[in-house]
């Protein structure tokens, strides 16, 4: 009896330590994650409105002449700030049959629009291609958050 | 264990990006409202003031949301607007809620 009872006591010590040590880790864990966690993920919306706003200054009048004589035109039809495209983490890219180009913002989105890893990984670029008469339109975006001080 | 893990950057990003695109797909013009209680909830249980919550800097694009005592999060909206808003207040759009209530105009040029 007094074995059995040693026994028992030894079986609930060994339990309660190890629920403890699973708590503590779990909350360990959720810290960690909440604090260097990749956040929400709004690469592909936010792609579709770059890609939407893009379309539509398209459409006016003389905009394959105008982008390509002068990069500053596009950002004023279009009513895109230029410098959150050039120093963020985004692409739109132009380019007609002849072979002109337009494009601001990270080049290399245009190899890294093709790889898989952008479905799991928000440091790849989500994306968007439209072609329209003779200009073909490439938008991207992996737009990250910031933590500041306030 | 719950109170090891902290939802706060979840929110400031989650309405920080949610705000952003609102902005990104509106026209100069359009008046919008989002829905904060949730926001605010948490704003007040970390003291944060409930109006200094939420901050848009025309001048580099960015929208700041804040639940806790200096610090916060920011994302960029690329709309080349002006956004005038007003600070959030306890409470707004209905008894049981907070709003925060902001108008798209456009962008003023020196």
């Amino acid at each position: 009896m007094n074995s059995r009872g040693q026994v028992l006591g030894t079986g609930i010590l060994y339990f309660v330590y190890l629920l403890m040590m699973v708590m503590i880790l779990t909350g360990l864990y959720g810290g960690i994650v909440s604090f260097f966690g990749e956040g929400y993920d709004i690469r592909e919306f936010e792609t579709r409105a770059l890609m939407n706003s893009v379309k539509e200054c398209s459409e006016g009048i003389n905009f394959a002449r105008d982008i390509f004589v002068n990069d500053s035109v596009f950002f004023e039809r279009c009513s895109i700030e230029e410098n959150v495209i050039s120093e963020g983490d985004y692409l739109i890219y132009i380019n007609d049959s002849s072979g002109k180009e337009f494009f601001e913002g990270v080049y290399d989105y245009r190899i890294r629009c093709g790889f898989d890893e952008r479905n799991k990984n928000i440091d790849y670029p989500k994306c968007l291609n439209y072609c329209s008469g003779d200009l073909c339109f490439l938008a991207a975006s992996a737009e990250k958050s910031r933590r500041v001080a306030s | 264990m719950l109170s090891f893990v902290s939802f706060e950057p979840f929110l400031e990003d989650f309405y920080a990006k949610e705000i952003a695109l609102l902005i990104d797909g509106a026209t100069p013009g359009t008046n919008l409202a989002i829905d904060v209680t949730e926001l605010a909830g948490v704003a007040v249980k970390n003291g944060k003031p409930v109006r200094d919550m939420i901050n848009i800097d025309n001048v580099n694009n960015k929208i700041t949301v804040s639940t806790r005592l200096n610090t916060g999060t920011s994302f960029v909206f690329f709309n080349d607007v002006d956004v005038v808003y007003k600070p959030v207040e306890l409470p707004s759009g209905s008894s049981q809620t907070s709003q925060f209530i902001f108008e798209v105009k456009a962008r003023q040029r020196e």
